[in-house]
């Protein structure tokens, strides 16, 4: 075993083992250390981020869109707004306003770029086909209203007619 | 190298530059003195991690001036402290085993608080050296549970008058007053092996003999006579071993004495004696340090 240190010192403390004080050397130096790395981490990160920033607050140079997109682009905003701006409350109110008990509405097909609409339909008969028609063209939203195509169901015993017209939206551009 | 960066490390080095001499007087400047009776040796030293000497001085005394045998070299060492008043410095005074008294103080487990240890040890010193005892300063050293003690004594008016010359508001501070015993064996208690060893410190007129076994203290006696020769070491341990150790006791002995370094080891009387050396300093020979041999335990 080794000897202890004597201390008969008549003036200074007694001595103390160093190693505490080492100890707490120790761990400040490691704190220190710690620190100095987290604080070069977050400095980096802060730099990175300012430069991204920088970059984001910048006018960016405009891309240069090619002529063809644009023009897709613009038919079809000029078709969502004419889809848009169709008169379709007065346009159901017509159909149903003409419709009887001898003809049934098949399909209505707007055409909204020609302001048109196609309309397919089943009737009874002939007569009543033609009675449908005239009350069409007699509506005041539509205006040169044509029967396309018609056709007698031979399969059908009633034998109905189904028949295809064409119609304008009247004040159609 | 831009102007403005030029010019502040050239303000920075003025500064150093400036602050330099302060620093070193504030920081590495250390006196070391040794007190016996015949003289005072005077060591000053600069640099903390390679201490060098700058100054050394011997002043010789007169033991037989006043009714204690420390009034010459306290006459010595005042007059020395007056030269050293306007130079800031660490003083570290290393007393003369003549001065000190020594005592082994058996280990008393009941006894607790700082006090009462001191109270014993105090008692035995009475047992000793009786009634004039009760002047003492005693200072008691720590120690393994359950071995002895190392206490020391000295006069209460020596270190009054030390600390006398060295006044706080002074720039020559007193930050040690140790005893001889303490500065050796601090300075050389890892040259002590396991087993266990003799440590002898001879001065002129004067030997302190310690024995340390299993890092315990089993014997410590200072004693006045001439030890002059290897002859004389070895009658003294032959006496002492019988007296407190017996035919176990280790026959290794490590000795510091003046001109320890002459002779590495040595062995006379059947004991092995080792020479305990310092090591070189910056600005003092080994020849030069013979007189000087106290204040360098302290070191």
């Amino acid at each position: 075993m080794k000897p202890h240190r004597l201390e008969l010192d008549y003036v200074a403390p007694p001595h103390r083992s160093p190693w505490a004080g080492v100890a707490v050397l120790a761990l400040a130096l490691g704190v220190a250390a710690s620190v100095t790395v987290h604080y070069g981490s977050v400095r980096r990160e802060l730099t990175a981020a300012e430069a991204a920033r920088g970059l984001l607050g910048e006018a960016r140079p405009a891309r240069a869109i090619p002529r063809e997109r644009l023009e897709d682009e613009r038919r079809q905003v000029e078709a969502i707004v004419r889809q848009l701006t169709l008169p379709w409350a007065q346009m159901i109110e017509t159909i149903e306003g003409a419709s009887t008990g001898e003809v049934a509405v098949l399909q209505m097909q707007p055409e909204a770029e020609q302001r048109r609409l196609r309309l397919t339909g089943e009737a009874k008969n002939r007569e009543a086909m033609l009675k449908y028609v005239r009350r069409l063209d007699e509506a005041k939203t539509l205006s040169e209203v044509h029967l396309v195509s018609h056709q007698v169901q031979l399969d059908d015993p009633s034998r109905p007619v189904q028949f295809a017209l064409q119609a304008s939206f009247r004040g159609a551009q | 190298m831009s102007p403005s960066f030029s010019a502040a490390r050239k303000m920075r080095e003025n500064i150093v530059r400036a602050l330099s001499p302060a620093l070193k007087r504030r920081v590495a400047n250390r006196v070391l003195v040794a007190l016996a009776p015949t003289d005072v040796a005077l060591l000053r030293l600069e640099g903390t991690l390679r201490p060098r000497v700058v100054e050394k001085r011997v002043l010789v005394c007169d033991p037989v001036e006043g009714a204690e045998p420390w009034r010459g070299a306290v006459s010595s060492l005042s007059a020395v402290a007056a030269e050293l008043k306007n130079t800031r410095a660490r003083v570290t005074v290393v007393l003369s085993n003549h001065f000190v008294r020594y005592a082994l103080v058996p280990a008393a487990e009941r006894l607790d608080r700082p006090e009462e240890q001191l109270a014993f040890a105090q008692y035995q010193f009475a047992r000793i050296h009786g009634e004039r005892s009760k002047s003492w300063k005693i200072r008691l050293s720590t120690a393994p549970a359950g071995a002895a003690r190392v206490a020391s004594a000295i006069d209460s008016g020596l270190l009054e008058k030390i600390e006398a010359c060295f006044p706080p508001d002074g720039k020559a501070r007193l930050v040690s007053v140790q005893p001889y015993l303490m500065s050796a064996f601090n300075c050389w208690r890892d040259a002590v092996p396991a087993s266990g060893a003799w440590f002898l410190l001879v001065e002129p007129q004067r030997s302190c003999l310690a024995l340390i076994e299993d890092g315990r203290w089993t014997a410590l006696r200072n004693t006045r006579g001439e030890f002059d020769d290897l002859e004389q070491w070895a009658e003294l341990l032959d006496r002492e071993r019988h007296l407190a150790a017996g035919a176990q006791a280790p026959r290794n002995v490590l000795v510091h004495a003046r001109d320890s370094w002459k002779v590495a080891a040595t062995e006379a009387g059947g004991w092995n004696f080792s020479s305990l050396a310092f090591a070189p300093m910056g600005g003092l020979t080994a020849e030069d340090s013979a007189p000087f041999d106290l204040a360098l335990c302290a070191r």
